[in-house]
């Protein structure tokens, strides 16, 4: 038996967190600390217009009244602004490299040893991906090829310059910079991210994807993403992240913008693996992001999934506003904490339009020391005749140490709108663990079988590549909690 | 070799004793039923044998392939060979029958030192056996027993018997809720798995189901202990006065 | 009259003035509600509330002379009356009944029993004026029929202590007859000692001129019961708060509620359910229906404590809404600090179903007729456990309500 547990031990720690590592590589950075010299230093390197600057300090003011939300349940550390720093990037940066030859081999070889291939030739079929290194977007592979349909797929710096009306009338057009006090930080501080632009009655023909990687200490990423989809087309995006194995926390607080015009839909997905600190709680990445959606036209479709595994602290809601008649909102969700994670992270569906519908689908699953929290809000405003929302959230325990929360606002001001929302709590059956072991399996085995069975509504809604990744990391989060 | 050797097994759950003494003796190649009144201690003995952990043995041996029993786990025990026929099976949504059952299937073959099947060889062998068995390929796409009809589940643990390959097969009271079709479905699948290789503990409460199977042994279990045992006779006899003159 | 002066005019003639902890507490709470130092944003409490009514009424109380006419005793039933908050001292075998004095307040808990931050409790603190002890002794099986009479122009702010002893099996049936333009705010304790069993139906249905703020706590020992069933056919406003704590094995609350709104008539609900031991059972099942410009809303809790194993939560909230300007609002949270458990809660909000009132109607039921047959089967299932009475007294409210739909 000994040696069987020293094996799974070993087998653990490797297995554990494979992206810890940090990537030796010079940085370019400001000086630490929050002020407008840090937001002129960022809006300086990404030479960026007089409009944008502008955007950012006003931001900056607002964030400078705000105060950090509190409503969520988790237990936030102070988070010391002053002792960030706002930028890094790969020495060497201040142009973006034209092509692939020009990006240093280090950080090449970083995202190979991430599993994101960069070289066009390595390239599976069907996924293009921009990296976003620390603060800077590294290079956006495929590019060219959706160039001739159209579809812009580019970093946000570079889209400020290139496409500055679609840029100027959307961002901050569904999370305005004063929505939250994380918002006006992100609108004033954020470095990179993507931008995707689908024209009209276009389908993007192979999923575009994102790469985000914290790599240097000390450092917060902030990337912004907008995402819109014209009139009649759809796109499917897809997000990763890691970060390096490190003591002190770090913070993370992104925020995404989609837009679905008429008849558009936008699928966005995402495996979020930050590195969650270590079996004590040390260290980990504060992860406070916004992601909103909103269903503009009439038949637009927005559809969030994500699986959330990684982080230290985890307060995440990707939400939909069915403005457009017929509109749908989806939210999909797995959410596993471990050892002492935090998780406060759902959704918000808010219909306004006539006929919306949405469907929420989540699961979370606590183990250790952890806490998972399921907050939820579903509105039908007055307008909002015939809307439906079917929300399902489902927690599972395994030991007694850890808690799961639900906490859903549930708001009607429409009589012909229908709301059904079911939930349940329990610990893992132990009569299919029974079962599975009496057919062989070990009980670790088991445990990861059942609860990628009860994962599975969500991990079905994933892209074919991404779901089996995902899969493999579920079993990976349960690892040395078992048993 | 020690096929299979139960000697004086007490057994209690929540602090209530179930088995006394209990003794029991399994050559290789022999079919043995039990039959008994309700709370006799059949199931336990079938849940003691696949090492259900709600049980506390208080003393006695198993002896299983020359092997003592309680030195295994439940999973150790499965890989050994010892496959449990549940009475009621578990619904596992979301978990489909092909990962789960390769994965049991490759657990079992690595304890015997063999090669283990791929994806795709085990779907070929998933398939055949399904066909041998009337299990058509939509039954297989659904989740582990979930909304299954109480038939079907009987039949998916046959599928799984067949395709794992045990040397001792218990069936705990397999014929209940079953309709005549449905156990002559469930009893053919047992027959054309039987050969001199392999060995059945049939638990029941019935007769009818040993119409169908002839066991070599047949034993009247009562208060937790055999109290009679004999040929397939006995079985007969408690059909016709029933339990009460053991 | 505001806040300010209530206070200021009314706090010398309080009964329970001469304790000096009392009224350092009392004037401590004041300070903080004028002063408006209190969190409004997340606060349950606040929900639906009309707060200016709750901030400038006319404090009005005073002992009468004419003493409540108290206990009737028939074969194990009693009727308590209270009066303007006041009841008859009395004690037999199976009951006894007193008014509270200053000295029955335990310090410590008149301190730290807010951590709702429930203004309405601040309120009541205040301005308390009234309560009493219910004891039912020990082996006692009894009916009770509790009548809150409330004079014109009564503002009543009562704590209530119940306590049932060991073994006993109690029924509770409260009414509330409120002339006009009363306020009720109330807090009853109900301590469930080993193996007792409380029924407790209450029954809310007044003008519209008054307000009732209903509140209470329920604590269960081992093996007891504490079942509470809520019926709102106010025409003025209802808070129901009721929290019950299962602190003993085996232990069972229910907390159930119904309420019909119309008009421009608000009701706020909230139950909350604490696991602290083990084996423990509870349900929360609030059901309502809203009417022409009514809103409601419905925050409910289940808490399941570490050691808590083997608790089984359950949580229902349904909502009909009748027009397209009513609104419901509703809240089932579940926090879970155990894994094994089995909780669960669901929850719908929408029109009566228009299939069952198409298919009654292709049967030749009239509209009217078939929307009450709907309605009533909707809370068919909380009435289960009630007396003929009773469920003829909810049918024939039911009936009322629905007439004017």
């Amino acid at each position: 038996m000994k040696s069987e547990t020293t094996e799974t031990l070993d087998k653990y720690a490797i297995d554990k967190y494979k992206y810890g590592f940090v990537t030796d590589i010079e940085a370019d950075r400001p000086k630490k600390g929050l002020n407008e010299e840090t937001i002129k230093f960022i809006s300086k390197k990404k030479d960026e217009p007089e409009w944008m600057l502008l955007w950012r300090l006003n931001s900056f003011k607002k964030w400078l009244k705000m105060s950090q939300p509190e409503w969520a349940n988790l237990k936030i550390p102070d988070i010391d602004f002053q002792d960030i720093y706002y930028y890094s990037a790969p020495k060497g940066f201040e142009k973006k490299p034209k092509d692939l030859s020009e990006v240093d081999p280090k950080l090449i070889e970083t995202y190979n040893k991430l599993g994101i291939p960069l070289q066009e030739q390595k390239v599976l079929a069907g996924v293009a991906v921009d990296a976003v290194f620390d603060s800077v977007s590294v290079a956006t592979t495929y590019k060219g090829e959706l160039e001739k349909l159209g579809i812009v797929f580019c970093s946000i710096s570079e889209a400020v310059k290139s496409h500055p009306d679609l840029v100027k009338k959307y961002l901050g057009s569904v999370i305005p910079p004063g929505d939250h006090s994380y918002s006006a930080l992100n609108s004033a501080v954020f470095t990179d991210g993507s931008f995707v632009y689908i024209p009209e009655n276009t389908k993007c023909p192979i999923e575009l994807s994102t790469y985000f990687r914290i790599n240097a200490e000390e450092t917060g990423q902030f990337e912004r993403t907008l995402i819109i989809a014209d009139r009649g087309s759809y796109v499917s995006y897809l997000e990763g992240c890691t970060a390096p194995q490190r003591d002190s926390n770090q913070l993370h607080a992104a925020n995404v913008e989609l837009i679905a015009l008429d008849d558009a839909e936008i699928k966005y997905s995402t495996v979020q693996n930050w590195y969650p600190g270590d079996e004590d709680g040390k260290g980990g990445i504060y992860n406070f992001v916004t992601k909103r959606g909103l269903c503009k036209g009439k038949n637009s479709k927005i559809s969030w999934t994500q699986v959330e595994t990684g982080s230290a602290i985890t307060w995440k809601y990707p939400s939909c506003i069915l403005k457009g008649d017929n509109s749908i909102g989806e939210f999909y969700s797995v959410a596993i904490t471990n050892n002492y994670q935090q998780a406060d992270t759902g959704t918000k569906m808010t219909h306004i339009g006539r006929n919306t519908r949405s469907k929420i689908i989540s699961k979370g699953i606590s183990l250790g020391n952890s806490q998972n929290t399921y907050r939820g809000n579903v509105s039908f405003l007055r307008k909002s005749a015939k809307a439906r929302n079917y929300t399902q959230c489902d927690s599972l325990l395994v030991g007694n140490k850890c808690g799961a929360h639900t906490i859903p606002y549930i708001d009607s001001k429409n009589n012909t709108a229908v709301v059904e929302h079911e939930a349940s709590t329990s610990k893992i059956n132990e009569d299919q663990l029974y079962y599975c072991r009496q057919r062989g399996l070990s009980h670790e085995e088991a445990v990861s079988l059942i609860v990628n069975g009860f994962c599975k509504q969500v991990l079905q809604e994933l892209p074919m590549e991404f779901a089996v990744e995902a899969q493999k990391l579920v079993s990976i989060s349960l690892e040395g909690s078992v048993g | 070799m020690i096929f299979l050797n139960i000697n004086n097994l007490n057994v209690t759950i929540d602090g209530k004793q179930i088995l006394r003494d209990f003794n029991l003796n399994i050559n290789l190649g022999e079919v043995h039923a039990i039959m008994g009144p309700n709370g006799s201690g059949k199931s336990t003995l079938a849940n003691v044998l696949a090492g259900n952990e709600d049980y506390e043995v208080k003393s006695g041996k198993i002896i299983f392939k020359d092997q003592n029993l309680f030195d295994l786990n439940i999973e150790e025990r499965a890989q050994l060979g010892i496959f449990l026929a549940f009475q009621y099976p578990v619904e596992i949504p979301g978990v489909n029958i092909t990962p789960f059952l390769q994965a049991s299937l490759n657990s079992r073959l690595k304890n015997q030192n063999k090669e283990e099947v791929d994806n795709l060889d085990f779907a070929k062998i998933l398939r055949s056996k399904a066909q041998e068995l009337g299990i058509n390929s939509e039954m297989l796409k659904r989740s582990i027993n979930t909304g299954f009809s109480g038939g079907e589940k009987k039949r998916y643990e046959i599928l799984q018997m067949s395709i794992l390959n045990p040397e001792f097969a218990i069936f705990d009271e397999t014929d209940s809720g079953l309709d005549v079709d449905a156990l002559r479905i469930v009893t053919e699948g047992i027959n054309k798995f039987k050969t001199n290789n392999n060995s059945f503990l049939i638990i029941t409460h019935y007769q009818k189901l040993l119409d169908y199977i002839k066991p070599d042994f047949v034993h009247v279990m009562r208060d937790g202990s055999i109290v009679k045992s004999g040929d397939i006779s006995l079985a007969s006899e408690i059909e016709e006065s029933g339990y009460k003159n053991f | 009259m505001t806040l300010q002066d209530n206070f200021e005019n009314h706090s010398k003639q309080y009964i329970f003035c001469d304790d000096e902890f009392l009224s350092k507490e009392r004037e401590k709470i004041f300070i903080k509600i004028n002063s408006n130092n209190f969190e409004k944003k997340n606060n349950e409490s606040l929900k639906n509330l009309p707060f200016s009514d709750l901030n400038s009424f006319n404090y009005f109380f005073h002992v009468l002379d004419d003493k409540p006419k108290s206990i009737i005793k028939e074969k194990n039933v009693y009727q308590v009356d209270i009066v303007n908050g006041r009841s008859e001292n009395y004690e037999d075998e199976n009951i006894k009944i007193r008014n509270i004095f200053s000295k029955d307040f335990d310090k410590k808990k008149y301190v730290k029993d807010n951590k709702d931050n429930d203004i309405v409790m601040d309120f009541n603190k205040i301005f308390l004026n009234s309560g009493f002890f219910l004891t039912v002794k020990a082996e006692a099986q009894i009916k009770i029929h509790l009548n809150h009479n409330t004079k014109k122009n009564f503002t009543i702010f009562q704590q209530n202590f119940f306590n049932f002893q060991k073994n006993s099996k109690v029924k509770i049936e409260e009414n509330f007859n409120l002339t006009e333009n009363t306020i009720n705010n109330i807090k009853s304790d109900f301590k469930a000692d080993e193996y007792s069993s409380i029924e407790h139906n209450i029954f809310q249905k007044f003008t519209s001129s008054n307000k009732l703020f209903l509140t209470s706590n329920a604590t269960c020992q081992k093996n007891s019961s504490f079942k509470q069933f809520s019926f709102n056919f106010s025409d003025g406003f209802v808070r129901n708060f009721h929290y019950a704590k299962l602190n003993g094995v085996f232990a069972k609350a229910v907390l159930k509620g119904c309420f019909f709104l119309k008009d421009n008539n608000a009701c706020s609900n909230k139950t909350f359910v604490s696991h602290n031991a083990e084996n423990c059972e509870s349900n929360q099942t609030y059901k309502g229906i809203l009417n022409d410009i009514s809103k409601a809303n419905y925050f409910s809790n289940t808490f399941v404590a570490e050691n808590a194993q083997k608790t089984e939560g359950y949580q229902l909230s349904k909502g009909i809404l009748l027009t397209d300007t009513c609104a419901f609002f509703s809240k089932p949270e579940l926090r879970i600090f155990a894994d094994d458990v089995k909780c669960s809660h669901g929850s719908t909000i929408g029109p009566v179903d228009e299939s069952a009132l198409y298919y009654l109607r292709s049967r030749g039921i009239d509209k009217k007729q078939a929307m009450k047959m709907i309605i009533a089967s909707f809370i068919e299932d909380e009435l289960e456990n009630l007396d003929e009475d009773n469920i003829n007294k909810i049918n024939n409210n039911l009936s009322n309500y629905l007439n004017s739909v």
